[in-house]
C-alpha cells in the first residue's frame, strides 16, 4: 500500500457497529469506496454468541452470520491491520505496519476489551478472559485437559465463563468479593435465585474472598492465592472484572475522551468528520443530560447504523432508547429495562461488563413494586407518572408489555395507585391496562 | 412422557396461528434459531433484515422459538400482548 491511497469512507472495526454503518453509508451512498480496517483476522461474528458456543449449544462455525459483505457489493474492501494513530488535519491514519492512508470520513468502532487486574500471575496461559473469537477458542482448548478452574469479576460474562467451563466439565469455583451476585443491579433476592440457580449446575460460590495472585508452577497455572492467606489449587483462572473502550488509536488527538470517546446525538467526535459508535463510544443522553456508555449488541447495531446515514450526509439524530436486554442469568432468562439499580456498590466489577449498560445501575426516583411466584420474580420501578425501570425473571409474560411501557414512557397514572398498594396484582394489573389502552387506541 | 404432550399440545397452538416474527432489537445474531431449523431456514437473516419467516418450507414447528435464549421469536397471533410494536 502506498500512503496517497484515500477513502471516501474509512471504518475501524468490524463488529455489529461497524457492519451496521456500512448499511448506514449504503442506504444514502451507493458508490463511494468503503474501506473496513479491522485487527481481528475473522470475518464478521456474534459476539454474544461466544458463551453459547462456549456451553456447546451451537458449534463455532454458526458464529457468523450472513453479512451485508458476503454479497460482493462493489466498493467495499477489507484490510487486516491495526490502526495505531490518527492525524485530524491531515484526515490520514497510521497503521502499525508503517503505512498510512487518508479519509473523508472515519468511523471508530473499535469496541471495548476486557480488563485485567494488575496481580501476580495475570499473564500466564491458563488466565482467561472471554473477549473474542480467539479467547474462546483458548478457553476451549485449556479445558479439554483443566480439573479445576477458578473465576472471578461480575455481570453477565462471569457467569458465561464460570457455566461455559462448567458444560465442559471443568469444576468451577466462583469467587465473590461480597455477599451477593451483581449487587448494584439486583436486589438480594434477585441475588439469591441466581445464585442458588449456579449451585445446582455445579458451580462452588465462595462469598467475601479476594484474589491476591494467580501461583504458577513450571509456567502454568497452579492455583490462586486468596487475600486472607488461603489458595486454591486450580488450572485456568477466568477474569471478567470488566471492560473498557478501546480508545488507545487516539491518543495524541484532539478528540475528547471520558470514559469512553465522547460524541454526539449525530456520533460525531469532538473532531470534524471523526465519528465514533458502539461499545467505544460515550454517548451523549438527551434525558439524562449525560454522556453515558452501554455495552448492548442491538444498541450498537442501531448506534452504527444512524452513524453510517449521518457520514453519508443525512442529518438523523440518535433517539437513545432505553438501554434493555434479554438474557439468562444463571439459566434463568432475565430482562432488565432501563433504572433498576441498587444502592449498594458491587466489587466484582470495575467498569461495565459485556451485556451491560451503566444505566441500569441509576435507581431514579421510584418505588420498588415485586411480585415472586417460585421461581418467577418481577420488580417494577415505580416513577411519578411512569415505569422507569423493571427486572423480569423466569416467566417472560410480561417483558415485551414492559419493554413497551418503559420504552415509551406510557403514563401510567391509572394504576399507579394499586400497583403500589397491591404488588400482588401487578401482572394482571398491567395486562389490563394494556388491552384497555389498545382497545381505545384502536377505537 | 408429560412433556411430550406438553410440547404436543404448544406445537398445536402453534399451527393454528401464521408465521414466526422477530423482534430485532432483542436479537445478537448468535444463529441458534437456524442452527436449530429442521428445514435449515436462515431464521437469524430474518431477524437480521427485520421480517417475518414467510417462506412457503417453514413447518411453525416452534424449534427456533422455544431455543431463542433472548426471546426474540414469537408467532404472529390476535393476542395484544403479542401484538405491542417495540421498535
Amino acid at each position: 500500500m502506498t500512503s496517497d491511497l484515500s477513502y471516501p469512507f474509512v471504518i475501524i472495526g468490524n463488529g455489529a457497529a461497524g457492519v451496521a454503518a456500512v448499511e448506514g453509508i449504503r442506504r444514502h451512498n451507493s458508490s463511494d469506496r468503503i474501506l473496513i480496517i479491522s485487527k481481528d483476522p475473522h470475518k464478521f461474528y456474534s459476539k454474544p454468541g461466544l458463551a453459547y458456543w462456549l456451553t456447546g449449544q451451537i458449534p463455532e462455525k454458526q458464529l457468523y452470520p450472513h453479512s451485508p459483505f458476503d454479497d460482493k457489493q462493489l466498493g467495499i474492501e477489507y484490510l487486516l491491520g491495526h490502526v495505531i494513530d490518527i492525524d485530524p488535519d491531515r484526515h490520514s491514519l497510521h497503521l502499525e505496519d508503517g503505512n498510512s492512508l487518508h479519509y473523508r470520513r472515519l468511523l471508530i468502532a473499535t469496541g471495548a476489551q476486557a480488563v485485567r487486574p494488575t496481580i501476580e500471575g495475570i499473564d500466564l496461559e491458563g488466565v482467561v478472559t472471554l473477549d473474542n473469537l480467539e479467547d474462546t477458542r483458548r478457553i476451549i482448548k485449556l479445558a479439554r485437559k483443566a480439573k479445576r478452574a477458578v473465576v472471578v469479576g461480575g455481570g453477565i460474562t462471569a457467569l458465561e465463563l464460570a457455566e461455559g467451563l462448567t458444560a465442559r466439565r471443568v469444576e468451577t469455583h466462583y469467587l465473590l468479593r461480597k455477599d451477593r451476585y451483581w449487587g448494584n443491579v439486583l436486589d438480594e433476592h434477585e441475588s439469591h435465585l441466581v445464585e442458588e440457580r449456579l449451585k445446582e449446575e455445579g458451580i462452588q460460590l465462595h462469598y467475601r474472598v479476594e484474589l491476591q495472585k494467580i501461583i504458577a508452577k513450571r509456567n502454568r497455572v497452579s492455583g490462586v492465592e486468596l487475600r486472607s492467606g488461603e489458595s486454591i489449587p486450580c488450572d485456568m483462572v477466568g477474569v471478567a472484572i470488566g471492560i473498557r473502550p478501546q480508545t488507545a488509536l487516539v491518543g495524541g488527538t484532539p478528540i475528547h475522551v471520558e470514559r469512553g470517546i465522547l460524541v454526539d446525538e449525530i456520533f460525531k467526535t469532538s473532531v470534524e468528520d471523526i465519528y465514533a459508535a458502539g461499545d467505544v463510544a460515550q454517548v451523549w443522553d438527551p434525558h439524562t443530560q449525560k454522556y453515558v456508555l452501554d455495552s448492548l449488541w442491538g444498541v450498537a447495531r442501531e448506534q452504527g447504523r444512524v452513524a453510517g446515514i449521518n457520514m453519508a450526509g443525512v442529518h438523523e439524530p440518535y433517539q437513545r432508547k432505553t438501554p434493555f436486554n434479554v438474557t439468562r442469568i444463571g439459566r434463568i432468562t432475565t430482562t432488565l429495562i432501563g433504572c433498576i439499580g441498587q444502592p449498594e456498590s458491587d466489587d466484582d466489577l470495575v467498569a461495565i461488563a459485556r451485556g451491560d449498560s451503566e444505566t441500569w445501575r441509576s435507581s431514579g426516583n421510584a418505588f420498588a413494586v415485586k411480585k415472586d411466584t417460585e421461581n418467577n420474580r418481577v420488580r417494577l420501578l415505580v416513577g411519578k407518572s411512569n415505569i422507569q425501570g423493571a427486572l423480569v425473571m423466569g416467566d417472560q409474560t410480561l417483558s415485551r408489555p414492559l419493554q413497551h411501557l418503559i420504552t415509551e414512557q406510557v403514563d401510567i397514572t391509572p394504576i399507579r395507585e394499586r400497583l403500589l398498594d397491591n404488588p400482588e396484582e401487578l401482572a394482571e394489573l398491567i395486562q389490563r391496562f394494556l388491552s384497555e389502552r389498545e382497545r381505545t387506541n384502536h377505537a | 412422557m408429560s412433556n411430550f404432550f406438553q410440547r404436543d399440545s404448544q406445537r398445536r397452538q402453534e399451527l393454528v396461528s401464521a408465521y414466526v416474527v422477530p423482534e430485532s432489537i432483542r436479537c445478537v445474531q448468535c444463529g441458534i434459531c437456524s442452527y436449530n431449523c429442521p428445514l435449515g431456514i436462515d431464521v437469524r437473516l430474518h431477524v437480521w433484515n427485520g421480517e417475518p419467516v414467510k417462506d412457503s418450507e417453514c413447518l411453525t414447528c416452534g424449534e427456533c422459538v422455544r431455543r431463542c435464549p433472548r426471546g426474540v421469536l414469537r408467532f404472529e397471533s390476535s393476542n395484544i400482548f403479542n401484538d405491542l410494536k417495540s421498535r
